[in-house]
């Protein structure tokens, strides 16, 4: 055991993974993290907090994973290489350690001109930092856990012992690369993978077929990224503007329907969208965990937290893996 | 070619006033001291012309020849702005 | 080379307005090329101001004046003593030329009339692009003559992020994707293998995070002296 994390437990178990995600509020106020603690825990094996996710200042990821972890709901704190150093990410790691969180993801971060999208105002005049990348904060990780050492070669006296995850984008640009960025974060040390969010199975198949040929996925836990789908519109919108996204017209036309079919009534309209997507993503999960090699699924309800629920249910994830306190 | 206007308009009307220049009151007999850059060639060759056909124009126009409208300068321009001219006219 | 912007006009003219005799002085090297500061754009810049200065009912002399380089003494040495006699000089030379005349030039106050952008290229006319940060530790032959550090706009170092869409960059639809760029040209060079290997965290000293930089021949400098002595 590397971290004695639930998560790994899991993973290590054989049984499909099942990790959501929790987005911090952009307040002081701790209650809407112990809210969304409070939908997700007991339904997901870990929930990522992101990392002031789309560039925008939120509660830290380790503050509100320490928060999640009080109310009962195993996190996984994210990091970004967009805002911190080498040192303050070391320093960082073994204040979380100290906390006693155990999952830690690695990213490169939205860029801060992303600033959400344009909805908020952001600081797009901010500097960023990129001192090391996903694959070398992966690797420092690694070095801290395994070693005892830090990057630049002093010793740490107790090592904080991280799961180590990092992301992929299977369908990003320049898609014939991709299984080897994924390489290169499993070479580095990455014990999880969770992937950007897919609705189209049939390509993911196939980069999984390729991951497959490199091996990796004997020496990592992939976690297939479900983005739940709310609307048609918002399918439109994640296959025209989100990178490493696309949405098969398929889909996007059941929810079409599923619109058309409440007419003017605004209310069913999105009662009747809802429903779909949440039809959708168990049947995206049901698709995604039939591809060998993937060991389980990531399951992001943005702002939506109480639909994990009945996914995992109707997904017949349900219960999740216990083990004995040691 | 309606949303461009209505765009111009409202660029206009959301400037602050301080950075746009107050039109001047034109008193009746001004007239503007106007500087005609023109190409020995053929502008110029057409005010010659025009003198030897005894045709009149304002005599607030000064003519400088030039062996070429080519050789004409930003600094030329300026020059003459900054010592009051109040238009440029180029011709070649 | 060094491609410059000549400031606003109105931030230029906030920066003179209270000056008696301003000498506005241009370089004709790099900024040149870029259109912002070479003795053209000094020169009429200088138009501009005075123009200003009659508006405003301002007693103002603004002069002009270039020379071919900013960065070597032997250059501008013959210009001092004309240069000293302003009460303020607006370079339009990059940040470079500003720095080196201030360091020189004793009392009088030297301002940038450029902002020092990048070093690019131009490949056309009017058009100029960062292609070097400067970063004092070279990989282009690890990326196939694409520079990660400056030309990825996360300084990425094993490959692209996930924001790569259509070859574009999460920034903006206007940037190519330099990972993008890497992984085509390293394909088509038959060296794509390269990329699998991790680059390690990189020693970011040799850039500006280690301090100014300067870097000293002694060799040369000792020829100078024995030439002179």
């Amino acid at each position: 055991m590397k971290s004695g994390s639930n998560l790994e437990k899991v993973i290590l178990s054989g049984k499909p993974a099942v990790t959501a995600e929790l987005g911090p509020p952009m307040s002081a106020d701790p209650h809407e993290v112990v809210e969304k603690a409070h939908k997700l825990r007991g339904w997901c094996d870990a929930a990522n907090i992101t990392d002031c996710q789309t560039a925008v200042v939120r509660i830290s990821s380790i503050a509100a994973a320490v928060i999640a972890l009080r109310e009962g709901l195993e996190p996984v704190m994210q990091m970004t290489c967009r805002d911190r150093n080498r040192i303050a990410m070391q320093a960082d790691l073994l204040g979380a350690a100290a906390l006693g969180l155990k999952n830690c993801l690695c990213i490169a971060g939205d860029h801060q001109k992303f600033s959400s999208a344009g909805r908020l105002k952001g600081h797009p005049g901010a500097k960023n930092v990129y001192d090391v990348d996903t694959c070398q904060l992966v690797g420092i990780m690694k070095k801290m856990r395994d070693e005892s050492l830090q990057e630049g070669g002093d010793k740490i006296e107790v090592p904080p012992k991280f799961f180590i995850g990092a992301s992929w984008t299977p369908m990003g640009d320049p898609m014939d690369f991709r299984p080897y960025n994924l390489k290169k974060k499993v070479d580095a040390g990455a014990d999880f993978i969770q992937t950007q969010g897919i609705y189209d199975v049939v390509t993911f198949r196939s980069q999984m077929e390729k991951a497959r040929n490199l091996g990796l996925h004997e020496r990592t836990a992939i976690l297939g990224g479900i983005i739940v789908p709310r609307s048609a519109m918002m399918l439109k919108y994640m296959d025209a503007s989100v990178a490493g996204v696309t949405v098969p017209k398929a889909l996007i036309d059941r929810m079409t329907k599923a619109k058309e079919a409440a007419g003017d009534d605004k209310k069913m309209a999105r009662e009747l969208q809802e429903a779909e997507g949440l039809k959708i993503t168990v049947e995206l999960i049901q698709q995604i965990l039939d591809i060998p090699g993937v060991k389980g699924v990531h399951i992001q309800a943005i702002e939506w937290e109480s639909a994990v629920e009945g996914i995992v249910k109707a997904a017949g994830l349900y219960p999740r893996p216990t083990f004995p306190a040691e | 070619m309606a949303d461009v206007a209505e765009e111009t308009a409202e660029t206009l009307r959301s400037t602050p006033h301080s950075i746009i220049e107050k039109p001047h009151e034109t008193p009746a007999a001004w007239e503007p001291n106007v500087l005609a850059f023109a190409c020995h060639y053929c502008a110029f060759a057409a005010a010659d012309l025009a003198g030897v056909m005894r045709l009149s124009y304002s005599p607030s126009v000064k003519i400088i020849r030039l062996p070429c409208t080519g050789k004409l300068d930003h600094i030329h321009v300026l020059r003459a702005f900054e010592q009051g001219v109040d238009g440029i006219f180029v011709a070649g | 080379m060094i491609v410059g912007q000549q400031k606003p006009f109105d931030e230029i003219w906030e920066m003179v307005r209270g000056f008696k005799k301003v000498l506005v002085f241009g370089c004709n090297t790099c900024v040149a090329i870029s259109h912002a500061g070479g003795g053209k754009e000094a020169e009429i810049l200088a138009s501009m101001l005075r123009m200003k200065a009659t508006q405003e009912g301002l007693d103002m002399q603004v002069d002009n004046a270039a020379i071919e380089r900013h960065c070597e003494p032997e250059f501008f040495e013959p210009m001092m003593e004309k240069v000293r006699s302003y009460d303020l000089v607006l370079s339009t030379a990059c940040g470079v030329g500003v720095n080196f005349l201030a360091d020189r030039i004793g009392d009088i106050p030297v301002y940038p009339g450029v902002n020092t952008s990048f070093y690019g290229a131009v490949p056309k006319a009017g058009f100029f692009v960062e292609l070097c940060g400067g970063c004092g530790n070279c990989i282009l032959h690890l990326t196939g003559g694409i520079c990660p550090v400056v030309r990825c706009s996360k300084s990425l170092m094993n490959g692209p992020c996930g924001g790569t869409d259509k070859g574009k960059c999460e920034v903006s639809k206007e940037i190519d994707c330099a990972w993008y760029l890497i992984v085509e040209r390293m394909k088509k060079l038959g060296t794509i293998e390269q990329l699998y290997t991790i680059q390690p965290p990189r020693n970011w000293s040799t850039g500006t995070h280690g301090g100014p930089r300067r870097l000293v021949y002694e060799h040369i400098m000792e020829l100078e002296e024995e030439k002179k002595g």
